[in-house]
C-alpha cells in the first residue's frame, strides 16, 4: 500500500489529532485577534506623531536637544586617547583625599615665606648657577687667613694713605738728607750704649760736681741758670745773687748764705736757713725768706768792683735735692764778672 | 734795638745814670729799686748803640730834653 492508502482506525486517530490542532488553532486566532483588537491605531499614530509627551518624534527630538547640549559640552573636551572614567574615577576619588598636606609637609609648608610667583626651575638654574660661582669665590677666599671683622672701607682709605706714603715727607727726608752714615749701623745697640751711657753720667755727676761758667754784667738783671730745681737770678740793682726754688716738697727747707771779700774790708759773711718749699719771688742768700713769697734785700751784701763772693745753697735734710756753691767774681761793678756755678747731686 | 742777638734791652736810670739794665721784660720794672727811690727812676728801651758793655746816663740837650749818652768804663780808683 502506498502512503496515501491507511487504515480506518488510523485515519480516526488522524482526524482526533486534527482536531485537537484545529482547537490549538482556534485559541490562538482568538488571542491574537484580541491582541490585534487592542492595538490602537491612534495610539501608534501618537507615539509616532508625537502627539503625547511619550510619543517617539517627541523623545527623538528631545534626545537630539540633549545630545546637542552634549555635544556643545564635549566640544570643549580635546582628548586624544581612550580614557577609562571608571579609572579616572577612582584617581579623582583618591586626589580629592588629599586636599590637605599631610602634617609634616604642611609644617614644612608653613616655613616658607612667598608673597609673590616664583619660578622653581628658573630658582633651581640660579642655584647651580650660584653655587658655581661661590665655589669659585671659595677657591680665592681659602687664600685669605682673617680672625676677626676686618673693614675692607677702612683698609682700602688705608692703603691710599699709605699709597701716599712711598717717600718720605719733606720734613722727614730732610731730616734723613741731614744724616750721615757710611756704614749699616745697629740701632739697637746704639739704643743699649747710649743707655750705658746715661748710667756712666749719671755716676759721674754724682761723683763730680757738674760746672757751669758763665760771663754776666753786673748791671745787668736776668736769670743766668735753670736746671729744674732752682733757677739763679742776677739782681742788677743791688748787685746780689738771687734765688728760685723750682721743685722741692712743701716742708723741705734750704739753707744758705754767702762769704764776700770786697775791698778794702776784710769781708763779710752770713747764712741761714732761706726758704721753705717752693717759691714764688725771687730770694737773696742774706737771711730768712719764708714764707714762699717773701724777698728780703741786706743791701748790706751787694756786690761792688772788686769783690769775690762764694753763695751755697744746701738742702736742710734732703739728699736728693743738690747742693749748689756759686762764685762770683766782680772787677768793674758795670761791666762783665764771671761766674761759676758748681752742682753737687746727691 | 742795638743788641747784635737782636734782643731788646730796657735801660733803668736813677738819678740820670746807669742802675741796671735787662734783656728780659719781665725784669724791666722798678721792683728791685728802693720805693723812695723810685720816684728818681726812668727807663729807656733800646738806646742807641747800648749793648751793655758801655755806661750810659741822661743829660740834657740844648732844647732841656734827657737824651742817653754812651760812655766808656772809668779805670779803677787808686789809692
Amino acid at each position: 500500500m502506498s502512503d496515501n492508502l491507511h487504515t480506518f482506525n488510523d485515519e480516526v486517530l488522524e482526524q482526533d489529532e486534527m482536531l485537537a490542532d484545529l482547537t490549538a488553532l482556534t485559541a490562538t486566532v482568538n488571542t491574537n485577534t484580541g491582541n490585534i483588537t487592542t492595538i490602537n491605531n491612534l495610539n501608534i499614530a501618537n507615539k509616532f506623531a508625537g502627539s503625547v509627551s511619550s510619543g517617539l518624534k517627541t523623545l527623538i527630538e528631545g534626545n537630539d536637544t540633549d545630545i546637542q547640549n552634549i555635544e556643545t559640552k564635549t566640544d570643549l573636551i580635546t582628548i586624544s586617547n581612550a580614557i577609562n572614567m571608571d579609572d579616572e574615577k577612582a584617581l579623582r576619588i583618591t586626589n580629592t583625599s588629599k586636599n590637605s598636606y599631610p602634617s609634616g609637609d604642611a609644617t614644612k609648608v608653613g616655613n616658607i615665606s612667598v608673597s609673590s610667583a616664583v619660578n622653581l626651575n628658573t630658582m633651581n638654574t640660579s642655584i647651580t648657577t650660584n653655587t658655581n660661582a661661590i665655589d669659585a669665590i671659595e677657591v680665592k677666599t681659602d687664600n685669605i687667613s682673617v680672625t676677626q671683622a676686618v673693614n675692607l672701607d677702612t683698609m682700602e682709605s688705608d692703603i691710599t694713605t699709605n699709597n701716599s706714603k712711598i717717600t718720605y715727607p719733606s720734613s722727614a727726608s730732610t731730616k734723613l738728607a741731614l744724616i750721615g752714615i757710611t756704614s749699616s749701623v745697629n740701632l739697637n745697640s746704639l739704643v743699649t750704649q747710649s743707655n750705658a751711657n746715661v748710667s756712666d753720667i749719671t755716676a759721674l755727676e754724682n761723683a763730680y760736681p757738674r760746672n757751669t761758667i758763665l760771663a754776666w754784667y753786673a748791671s745787668q738783671t736776668g736769670n743766668i741758670f735753670f736746671d729744674g730745681n732752682v733757677t739763679f737770678n742776677w739782681d742788677g740793682t743791688n748787685r746780689q745773687l738771687r734765688f728760685f726754688i723750682q721743685n722741692i716738697a712743701s716742708n723741705q727747707y734750704v739753707t744758705g748764705g754767702v762769704t764776700i771779700s770786697k775791698y778794702p774790708s776784710s769781708g763779710i759773711q752770713i747764712s741761714n736757713y732761706l726758704s721753705l718749699g717752693v717759691s714764688t719771688a725771687y730770694k737773696y742768700f742774706t737771711g730768712s725768706q719764708v714764707p714762699a713769697n717773701s724777698s728780703y734785700l741786706n743791701t748790706t751784701y751787694n756786690l761792688p768792683s772788686y769783690t769775690r763772693a762764694v753763695y751755697w745753697l744746701q738742702p736742710f735734710s734732703l739728699s736728693t735735692f743738690p747742693t749748689y756753691e756759686i762764685s762770683v767774681f766782680v772787677g768793674s761793678s758795670f761791666s762783665y764778672m764771671k761766674i761759676h756755678i758748681k752742682k753737687y747731686n746727691n | 734795638m742795638t743788641d747784635p742777638s737782636g734782643a731788646d734791652i730796657w735801660v733803668i736810670f736813677l738819678n740820670d745814670e746807669l742802675l741796671f739794665f735787662t734783656e728780659d721784660e719781665q725784669f724791666a720794672n722798678f721792683n728791685d729799686v728802693a720805693e723812695e727811690k723810685r720816684p728818681n727812676c726812668e727807663m729807656l728801651k733800646n738806646i742807641e748803640g747800648f749793648t751793655g758793655q758801655q755806661l750810659v746816663r741822661l743829660i740834657q740837650d740844648g732844647s732841656g730834653n734827657k737824651i742817653p749818652q754812651l760812655y766808656d768804663n772809668p779805670p779803677p780808683q787808686l789809692d
